[in-house]
């Protein structure tokens, strides 16, 4: 009892921008970025992996830039932006999402929001990246279903339609066509 | 699941002066400096030797600068490496950053951090509940080392309850050993600078000659650094992620005739400390550097170094492999 008392105690009110909403929530000083975002704003779309900052699934952008929510204190980020994976579908799929689920990027799903923020990050400063910008910008995720090619080419993909502004139509592949 | 951090009180100094009254109150044994986390959050959720008390230094604007010559503690990697005055004076340091682990980790890693890596060993960087089984470890909770658990003391096999053999894994270490950096530390008795090459200690616990409280401030490089010829080559089981399992940093000056005017090389990852060949390779100075000489050097490092089973990949293979990277560096270098 007296340690949860301790803890309520230490507790500080922090600002955060998140999702371009203003959210003030206690933090104790041990809270991770994570445990805020899962935690406190009810927001569970980023994920929580390896918990030691190997897997990316905890990808969230914070400032502008791709922070890994599980090995960051909250109270590092006191009046910062922060997007996650939330952000992205208002009311309709943003096609970087579009392109996951078209491609077959994702199949357990655990990954997939890490993985979508930090191709949102690498989309918004290079928006035609080569598979090997690829590669190394995706290095820091991990996903043990697909295999990665899928998801390059869903990077691809979503970075034509980025690009272009208009949808990738999707084209069975030959074996997937019946008559 | 998610990894519940101890409970800690966290202090977020905005100047150096103030960091070190805070370490200063609290005891350098009760409190920790706190940079980017990557390495100090990940071991604080195994349980590996939390501390009351951590002090956040990233509010500190002062640590963050870049100059030609000069680079803050708190810089990081991914700053390193896009930095044009960085690529500009010192470009091997921008190459090492993209070496560190992965782009998220470069995204909040920092140069000082890296350069102060706590040392890793497989008995060592696990859970709480994984070491449990084993009794823990001399380097956390334990009394005995599991890597080498004798050792030989007046002619007979004792237990070793003295000696760590945790690995120092830093990319940086043995580049800013080679590159000539010194260190400018801050602490209760003042600043002070030491260099790179004699910050490193032998035992895998102490793992530095800093003073208690003392804290990394910048990394200074003298002026002949920018004229160096540097690599760095690295073994890792995997490219995307990994620590090294080897590490092998060489810097090289020429004459107008090709000969040696300098020449430094370090190795790491292979002991508790970066592994410092400058003394033997002096004896180039003044020489081509052709593949008579490399093959020599390779050689020398390859029966100098004794890799232990701390870190992933073998020993025996580390070894070997510690000659085939030092033949390969040279022989970029000595294009």
């Amino acid at each position: 009892m007296e340690n949860v008392e301790t803890t309520l105690m230490n507790k500080r009110i922090l600002t955060f921008i998140v999702n371009g909403k203003k959210c003030e929530v206690a933090v104790a000083p041990n809270s991770t970025l994570a445990q805020v975002i899962r935690e406190d704003l009810n927001l569970t779309g980023t994920k929580v992996g390896c918990d030691m900052g190997t897997c990316g699934c905890c990808t969230v952008i914070a400032d502008g830039r791709p922070r890994l929510a599980c090995l960051t204190l909250a109270h590092e980020f006191e009046g910062s932006r922060i997007e996650t994976v939330e952000s992205l579908n208002d009311k309709t799929m943003h096609p970087i999402q579009r392109a996951w689920a078209e491609c077959g990027g994702s199949q357990c799903g655990y990954c997939t929001p890490g993985f979508i923020m930090t191709t949102k990050h690498l989309l918004d400063h290079n928006p035609n990246p080569s598979r090997e910008e690829m590669k190394e910008a995706l290095a820091g995720n991990l996903c043990r279903c697909t295999g990665f090619v899928k998801i390059y080419d869903a990077v691809e993909r979503a970075a034509k339609e980025l690009r272009t502004g208009a949808p990738v139509v999707v084209s069975p592949a030959p074996d997937e066509v019946r008559v | 699941m998610t990894m519940l951090l101890p409970q800690f009180e966290l202090h977020k100094p905005t100047t150096v002066e103030e960091a070190v009254a805070l370490v200063k109150k609290f005891g350098s044994d009760k409190s920790d400096f706190l940079a980017g986390g990557s390495d100090l959050l990940c071991n604080y959720k195994w349980g590996l030797n939390a501390r009351p008390n951590v002090i956040a230094l990233n509010g500190i604007s002062s640590l963050h600068t870049i100059e030609p010559l000069r680079l803050g503690a708190c810089v990081k990697l991914h700053e390193i490496a896009s930095s044009e005055t960085v690529a500009r004076s010192l470009p091997v340091l921008a190459y090492v950053a993209k070496k560190v682990a992965s782009v998220l980790i470069q995204e909040q890693a920092t140069i000082g951090g890296n350069a102060l890596l706590d040392t890793r060993c497989h008995f060592f960087n696990q859970s709480y509940f994984w070491r449990t089984s084993l009794g823990y470890c001399l380097k956390a909770d334990g009394t005995r080392c599991h890597v080498v658990p004798k050792i030989k003391r007046d002619g007979q096999l004792v237990e070793n309850g003295n000696e760590c053999f945790a690995t120092n894994c830093s990319d940086f270490a043995p580049v800013l050993i080679v590159l000539g950096a010194e260190y400018e530390l801050a602490g209760p008795k003042g600043t002070r600078k030491v260099k790179a090459s004699e910050f490193y200690h032998h035992d895998g616990r102490a793992r530095f000659v800093k003073e208690p409280g003392e804290m990394l401030v910048a990394i200074h490089f003298p002026e002949r650094a920018k004229t160096l010829t540097a690599g760095y080559k690295k073994l890792r089981p995997r490219e995307s992620w990994d620590f090294p399992s080897l590490g092998v940093a060489a810097a090289i000056a020429r004459d107008g005739k090709g000969k040696l005017e300098h020449f430094a090389l370090s190795v790491n990852a292979v002991d508790t400390y970066p592994i410092v060949f400058n003394t033997h390779v002096n004896q180039y100075l003044g020489k081509q550097l052709d593949d008579g000489a490399i093959d020599a050097i390779a050689e020398h490092v390859k029966t100098t170094v004794q890799p232990k089973l701390t870190v992933p990949m073998e020993p025996g293979y580390r070894k070997k492999m510690a000659a085939v990277f030092t033949r390969r560096l040279l022989k970029e270098l000595a294009v």
